[in-house]
C-alpha cells in the first residue's frame, strides 16, 4: 500500500511556482528521504501533505485518505516534526507532551517517550523557552512519536542536532521503521540520509529530478568507477592511451595531487586501462578505485549540468 | 474534545504571561483595593448615602468597565493565533489532529478563561470584603454585575480572536485591535454622524442600531439580570420614553442576542478566512 501518493501537484504563490507538477509515491513501511537544496520546494510539498497550504493543482492522498478533505483523520494517524523548532516558550516540555497526548487521545507513558528521544526528565519539567535548539528538537520529536503513528513526517530532522544527536535520530528512524512505520523525511544534507533511507527522491526548483534507491542513484549518475592511477610520469601519451580504452568516459591528470596521478572514469574494465597505460610505456606504481560519492550524485542532480542525466 | 485540549494548552500558556499578570494586578488594585478601602471606611456600599470610599469604589468599577475589561479582553486574544502563525508554533498545533475551526473554538475558550481569571482576581476579593465587611450588602446584585462584566469582556475576546485569525502579522493584528477598540467605543458617535448626514434610519430602527454600542449593551444586560430579582422596566436603555410597551428587539433581554452576535460574527469572519489561508 502507498503511505503517501502525490499526483501531479503544483503550488503557485502569485507568480512564483514553488512546486511544479510533482508526483511521488512513498510505499508503506519504507524510509523515504526527500532531498534537495534549500528552497527547492521540499517544505512546500510537506505543507501540502499536511494541509497547511492548498495545492494549486493535483491530488495528494495520505494513508489512503484525501490530504485536504480528510486532513484531521490523516493527522490522527501520523506524527509530524515540523520545520523550525518553535515550542511554546512558557510551557514545560512535559506540558507539551501532555498536549500531544490529549490531542491524539493517546495514553503513552510520557517518561518513556522522553527517554527515547534522550530528553532529561528534569529538563522536561523546565519551560521550553530555555531549551537549546537540540533540546527543542528532541521534545518535538517525542511529540511526533505519540500514539505510535503509522507514518512519520520529519521536516529537516537533523538540523540543529550535533553529530551525536544526528546519529541518535537515525537510530530512532530505524526503530520506528522496524516497528512497521513509514518514515518520510526531508533533508538538504545528504550524509544524514544515506545511512537510513530505503529510497530517496531529489527535488530541485519544484521538480522531482530523481526517485530511486541510493544504489540506483549512484549507478545512474556515474555509471561506473573512478580509478586513481599513480604513474612514474603522467604524459600526454598516457592520457591519450587511457582515453582510447573502451568504456572510459574521462581521463585527466589530477592537478591537485603532488604525485603523478591520472584520474580515469570508466564503465569498462580496469585491467584494460592499466594494460593500455603500460602499453604506452608507463609504469603503474599504485592505483585505487572509488565509487561515485553520494555527495557527487547529489551535486550532479541539484546543479544545472545534471539535467541530461536526470 | 479537540477544542478542549487546545483551550487547556492556551490557558496554561497564557496564564504565565507577564502582561496578563500586570492586568490582573490592575484588577486587584482597582477593584479589590478600593473595596478594601470602602470597607475600612465602613461605608454603606450599594446602599444609600455612599461615602467617599464608596464613591471611589464606584469610580474604579466604572473605569474597569470602560477600560480595563475591554483592554484585557483584547490583550488576551488579539495575538493568540497570528503570533503562533508568525513564530511557527501553529504548525505544531495543526500537525496534531485539530481542525482549524477547533483551533479557533479552543483558543476562544482558553482566552475566555484567562479573561475570567483576571476579572475574578479583582471581583472575588471585593465580593468577600463587602460580604463580610458591609451590613446588608446586596450580594446578588454584585454577583449579577460580575457575570455581566465577564460576558461583556467575552465580546472583546471574540473580536480579538476574529482579528487574530484574519490577519497575517502581529503588527496587523495590533492595528486591527486598536481600530476595533476605537470603533466599539465610538459606535454611537460615528453611526449618529453618518446617520444624520445620510438620513438613513429613524425611530425604532435607529434605536436598535444604538443598542449595539458596548455601553448600552452593558447597561441592558445589567438591567436584564437584575430584573430576575427586582421589578424593573422591560425597555432597553436606548428608549427614552418607555411608557408604552416596546417591540421585543427593544426590550432589555434582547441584549443577550446582540451579545451573541458580537461574539459569533467576529469568530465566523475569522474562521472563514483562516480556514482557507495558506499558512
Amino acid at each position: 500500500m502507498e503511505s503517501i501518493a502525490i499526483d501531479g501537484v503544483s503550488k503557485r504563490f502569485g507568480d512564483v511556482v514553488a512546486v511544479d507538477d510533482l508526483s511521488l509515491t512513498v510505499e508503506s513501511g519504507e524510509v523515504f528521504g526527500f532531498l534537495g537544496p534549500n528552497g527547492a520546494g521540499k517544505s512546500t510539498t510537506i505543507n501540502m501533505v499536511l494541509d497547511f497550504i492548498t495545492p494549486t493543482a493535483g491530488e495528494i492522498s495520505v494513508l489512503g485518505m484525501d490530504a485536504q478533505t480528510e486532513s484531521k483523520a490523516v493527522r490522527k494517524r501520523i506524527g509530524v516534526l515540523p520545520e523550525g523548532y518553535h515550542t511554546y516558550d512558557r510551557l514545560t516540555g512535559r506540558q507539551h507532551l501532555e498536549f500531544a497526548l490529549e490531542s491524539k487521545g493517546a495514553n503513552d507513558d510520557p517518561d518513556a517517550l522522553l527517554d527515547r528521544v534522550g530528553l532529561d526528565p528534569e529538563d522536561a519539567d523546565r519551560k521550553a523557552g530555555g531549551y537549546s535548539k537540540g533540546m527543542a528538537q528532541r521534545l518535538l520529536l517525542a511529540m511526533a512519536l505519540v500514539g505510535e503513528p503509522d507514518l512519520l513526517i520529519l521536516d529537516e530532522p537533523t538540523t540543529g542536532l550535533d553529530p551525536n544527536g544526528a546519529r541518535e535520530m537515525r537510530e530512532l528512524v530505524r526503530e520506528e521503521a522496524d516497528r512497521g512505520a513509514t518514515v518520510f523525511f526531508s533533508s538538504h544534507i545528504l550524509g544524514q540520509v544515506e545511512a537510513v533511507c530505503d529510497r530517496v527522491g531529489i527535488v530541485r526548483d519544484g521538480h522531482l529530478v530523481a526517485e530511486d534507491t541510493i544504489e540506483g542513484l549512484r549507478d545512474s549518475v556515474s555509471g561506473g568507477e573512478t580509478l586513481r592511477i599513480e604513474l612514474d610520469r603522467v604524459t600526454d601519451d598516457a592520457v591519450a592511451a587511457a582515453q582510447a580504452v573502451d568504456g572510459v568516459t574521462n581521463a585527466e591528470r589530477d592537478a591537485a595531487s603532488t604525485t603523478q596521478t591520472l584520474v580515469v572514469s570508466t564503465t569498462g574494465s580496469k585491467t584494460d586501462v592499466l594494460s593500455a597505460l603500460e602499453g604506452a610505456g608507463r609504469t603503474v606504481e599504485d592505483f585505487s578505485t572509488e565509487e561515485a560519492s553520494l555527495e557527487e550524485v547529489f551535486r550532479s542532480y541539484t546543479t544545472e549540468r545534471a539535467e541530461v542525466t536526470a | 474534545m479537540s477544542y478542549a485540549a487546545v483551550a487547556k494548552k492556551d490557558f496554561q500558556d497564557g496564564i504565565r504571561s507577564k502582561l496578563l499578570w500586570m492586568l490582573m494586578a490592575l484588577f486587584i488594585v482597582s477593584i479589590a483595593g478600593f473595596a478594601l478601602w470602602a470597607v475600612l471606611q465602613n461605608t454603606d456600599v450599594g446602599g444609600s448615602g455612599d461615602g467617599e470610599a464608596g464613591l471611589a469604589f464606584g469610580f474604579a468599577y466604572v473605569l474597569s468597565i470602560l477600560f480595563l475589561v475591554p483592554v484585557t479582553g483584547l490583550v488576551v486574544s488579539i495575538k493568540s493565533i497570528v503570533r503562533e502563525r508568525e513564530l511557527g508554533s501553529l504548525k505544531i498545533l495543526l500537525s496534531l489532529p485539530h481542525t482549524r475551526g477547533e483551533v479557533i473554538a479552543g483558543k476562544f475558550l482558553g482566552r475566555t478563561g484567562l479573561l475570567t481569571t483576571a476579572i475574578l482576581a479583582g471581583y472575588l476579593p471585593a465580593a468577600l470584603l463587602f460580604g463580610f465587611g458591609v451590613d446588608n450588602f446586596k450580594m446578588l446584585d454584585f454577583v449579577g454585575f460580575t457575570v455581566v462584566t465577564v460576558l461583556f469582556g467575552i465580546m472583546f475576546v471574540a473580536v480579538g480572536i476574529g482579528a487574530s485569525a484574519l490577519t497575517k502579522t502581529e503588527t496587523q493584528a495590533t492595528v486591527a485591535g486598536f481600530v476595533v477598540f476605537i470603533a466599539m467605543y465610538t459606535w454611537n458617535l460615528v453611526f449618529g454622524r453618518v446617520n444624520s448626514t445620510l438620513d438613513l434610519l429613524s425611530g425604532n430602527a435607529l434605536s436598535f442600531v444604538e443598542r449595539f454600542w458596548m455601553f448600552n449593551l452593558y447597561a441592558d444586560m445589567s438591567t436584564a439580570i437584575a430584573s430576575l430579582w427586582t421589578d424593573t422596566d422591560s425597555a432597553s436603555v436606548v428608549v427614552f420614553n418607555s411608557t408604552t410597551s416596546q417591540p421585543f428587539y427593544l426590550q432589555h433581554w434582547f441584549a443577550f442576542v446582540i451579545l451573541a452576535l458580537w461574539i459569533v460574527v467576529p469568530l465566523a469572519i475569522g474562521y472563514w478566512r483562516f480556514e482557507r489561508a495558506d499558512l
